[in-house]
């Protein structure tokens, strides 16, 4: 008696968690199968089955063929379970139409399939080496990634150079642009001498300065995609003072320093990281800026838009040296809201979550953990 | 005895459990009506809709509540459909919040096409009004469109004392008003028309098959004919027979059909910004109370391409009185599955309009009879899929080779309702 009730109430309850569960994440796809039939008049039922399967399959193809290319690594550990078994991750599909060539003896039908996406991420999931060791068998790891956007911008025109009889003449059209604060500018000159008469037109580059900070939303959003994926994700600010209580000289602050007027870390900065890591057993950093771009209304809308760069590594410290296993960018991303400000925050947590999902796919891929 | 109920009752409750999550529920599908919007970037509200768009911004009377969505709102509270559903969705920000938490479908009353052409006739003005509105059901979670079923009107009015474009266009901008939302005024209106369409329409959470206007070409021997609205902007004139074409077909064939997009190199920004409508998969809908949503167009299994090949206007008599005209529209339609690359219909149709214009009449809209040519071969054309007459078949089309395939194409029709 006991036994049953309890088996009773098991069922009960895999039918409520078996309910929840047909709330899965299905994406719809088109997909097309096609089968020699061998029959004389009509084609047998097992035969339009067999063309149905395919077709679902096809669908599923089609759908992983979006994936980006890190993701289809990932994939392609998968493949075989999925597409052994595609009736699960392709739970339905209806028929759109089909044809039949009595002269070719062929059949198709093209069909919109349900396809389990939540599953088949699942499945990814499960084989990636990070999910499949223990918690201490995982390596720590530390993000710094800085949002920042321009300042003030230094624009040049063409610079013409000649050297000839001793003396040189300097064009220069600048152009300041400035978001708050103080602009101060120094010129450059230079003087040569030759005996030789010739002239070139140099252009310089744009001299641009950021203001740099750290957007909390992006980093707890980078912090769980990361977690999320079976890496332990170490607070930064925790490292640099264990760091400097052993001596070695780490600190985010040469991060901001540096991305507020170029593109990426110093050679000094990343070996002082990865002395950092070393000395307390972080096995991995991944570093990367989220710059703020172009600020506009969307013509489609009518709402603020704003568009942003984001570039990123992963570097693995390994016998203390440092090599890059992952990386991301520059790739860009928009978003818009009803304020520029909602634009902004919209289009950074975007940015981050999407640079997020390509390194840990990155680093599934290679097996990483 | 105590023991086979208590595992009936159990067995019971497994199943109800279970068949709690499925919808297999025979209750009304429901919707949640959300005001009255524009398919068009908002940018280009004044440029597309110069008339409705005004009227728009107008309060109604002693409330804050535009105009439009107050008479749209009174339409649908006083003609409640019979297959579905719809709820009026309020005001209050929480009632918004709460269909973010679970599925619910959000409809409006969305006005894709406003046309005003006006001739001067001797002594007086020939005003023809054609608008044009679908009724939009999309996904307020996934702002992914589920249904269109568009609706139009066209009106014709002479009048005799002076030129209604004087004063800014107030006249025409009354007529508007009235041709929207006041039925007593001329026994039509906008309004009148979403009530009739709505009321014996069947909403689906979801639809067996979907069908979508995916390509429209217009070739050179068409643009002598084009107005200068049109003429300078060749994206708004493929916008306009792009809906017009989906307008007729889903209310011919009481389908649902998405919304027509433009693709390929004309989805540029500079493009998007002057065509407004749907671009590139997603759609604009801007609400009458400044809400804007960018909604997915979900991919259709089905696609229609319609070329306009040519328009060209042939005099047939001349008199004294007049002179009468047939104005000719030449087409190629073609409906097909991309995947399979299965073609259903492909054939060139054709239709000529036939009008007096009188000696006195001091200038003559041409574009107004190509526009009438146009609008009635795409009107014959989708009736004809489910019609299937020989004697039209071999006057539009091709005979026998265009009835062949309209029967086939009627029978993909019917996957879409």
């Amino acid at each position: 008696m006991q036994i049953m009730n309890r088996s009773l109430i098991s069922l009960i309850l895999l039918s409520l968690v078996a309910s929840i569960g047909l709330q899965a994440q299905m994406v719809e796809e088109k997909g097309v199968g096609e089968l020699i039939f061998t029959g004389f008049f009509n084609i047998k039922t097992s035969d339009k089955q067999q063309a149905l399967d395919k077709a679902k399959l096809n669908a599923l193809q089609r759908y992983v063929g979006k994936f980006p290319s890190s993701k289809q690594s990932e994939y392609g550990k998968v493949r075989s379970i999925v597409e052994s078994n595609v009736g699960s991750y392709v739970p339905s599909a209806v028929v759109l139409d089909e044809e039949k060539d009595k002269k070719a003896k062929t059949y198709r039908v093209v069909v919109r399939a349900s396809i389990d996406a939540g599953r088949i991420d699942q499945e990814i999931q499960k084989v990636s080496a990070v999910s499949n060791v223990s918690r201490g068998e995982k390596s720590r790891i530390i993000l710094i990634f800085m949002a920042r956007e321009a300042s003030e911008t230094t624009t040049y025109g063409i610079e013409k150079q000649s050297q000839a009889n001793q003396s040189k003449e300097e064009i220069a059209i600048e152009e300041q642009s400035v978001a708050g604060g103080t602009v101060a500018y120094s010129g450059e000159s230079e003087s040569s001498q030759s005996t030789m008469e010739r002239s070139k037109n140099v252009k310089r580059s744009d001299k641009i300065n950021y203001r740099v900070y750290s957007a909390e939303g992006i980093n707890n959003t980078m912090s769980q995609i990361f977690t999320d994926a079976g890496y332990r994700v170490t607070g930064t600010a925790s490292v640099e003072k264990r760091s400097q209580l052993k001596g070695v000289d780490f600190a985010v602050q040469y991060y901001t320093d540096e991305f507020s007027s170029g593109n990426d870390i110093s050679s000094d900065t990343i070996f002082a990281t990865v002395e950092a890591c070393d000395v307390n057993r972080v096995k991995y950093f991944a570093y990367g800026s989220i710059t703020v771009g172009e600020q506009r209304t969307d013509p489609s809308s009518g709402l603020d838009e704003v568009s942003v760069f984001v570039n990123g590594k992963v570097y693995m410290i390994d016998d203390g040296f440092e090599e890059v296993v992952a990386s991301v960018g520059p790739v860009n991303y928009s978003a818009v809201g009803p304020s520029v400000m909602d634009a902004k925050a919209n289009a950074l947590k975007l940015a981050g979550k999407e640079a997020s999902e390509s390194l840990t796919s990155q680093l599934r891929a290679k097996n990483l953990y | 005895m105590k023991n086979t109920f208590y595992k009936k009752k159990s067995i019971f409750l497994i199943i109800f459990s279970f068949l709690s999550t499925l919808s297999i529920s025979a209750e009304k599908v429901e919707a949640y009506y959300s005001g009255f919007s524009f398919i068009a970037n908002s940018g280009n509200l004044p440029k597309l809709f110069p008339y409705t768009y005004e009227i728009s911004k107008m309060k109604e009377e002693g409330s804050s509540q535009s105009l439009l969505d107050a008479a749209a709102r009174k339409t649908v509270i006083d003609n409640q459909p019979d297959k579905f559903s719809l709820n009026i969705l309020g005001e209050n920000v929480n009632q918004k919040a709460s269909l973010a938490k679970g599925q619910s479908i959000v409809c409006s009353i969305a006005m894709d096409n406003e046309t005003v052409s006006i001739e001067h006739i001797d002594d007086f003005h020939r005003v023809v009004i054609f608008l044009s509105a679908q009724i939009l059901f999309f996904d307020f979670n996934e702002k992914s469109i589920i249904g269109s079923f568009p609706f139009r009107l066209q009106f014709q009015d002479v009048i005799t004392d002076g030129d209604p474009r004087e004063n800014e266009g107030a006249r025409i901008k009354s007529l508007v008003e009235d041709l929207i939302i006041n039925k007593d005024k001329f026994g039509l209106s906008l309004m009148d028309e979403f009530s009739k369409r709505i009321k014996n329409l069947e909403l689906k959470e979801k639809y067996k098959s979907r069908i979508q206007v995916a390509n429209v070409i217009v070739e050179e021997k068409s643009l002598h004919a084009l107005p200068k609205r049109y003429s300078e902007n060749s994206y708004a004139f493929k916008r306009f027979l792009g809906q017009s074409f989906s307008t007729l077909l889903s209310s011919n064939q009481d389908i649902s059909v998405l919304p027509f997009v433009l693709t390929g190199d004309e989805n540029t920004e500079n493009n998007i910004s002057k065509a407004g409508g749907a671009i590139g998969g997603r759609m604009t809908t801007t609400f009458a109370n400044g809400d804007a949503y960018n909604l997915t167009i979900p991919e259709a299994d089905f696609t229609i391409d319609f070329t306009l090949r040519g328009y060209k206007k042939v005099l047939i008599e001349e008199k004294a009185a007049g002179s009468s005209w047939v104005y000719g529209t030449y087409s190629k339609v073609k409906v097909y599955e991309s995947l399979m690359n299965k073609v259903y219909f492909d054939e060139k149709i054709k239709n000529g309009f036939s009008t007096i214009i009188p000696a006195s009449q001091r200038d003559t809209d041409h574009w107004q009879y190509f526009q009438e040519s146009t609008l009635v071969l795409m009107d014959q054309l989708t009736k004809q899929f489910s019609k299937q007459e020989k004697s039209w078949a071999k006057k539009h089309g091709s005979g026998s080779k265009t009835l062949k395939q309209l029967k086939k194409t009627y029978k993909i029709l019917e996957k879409c309702k």
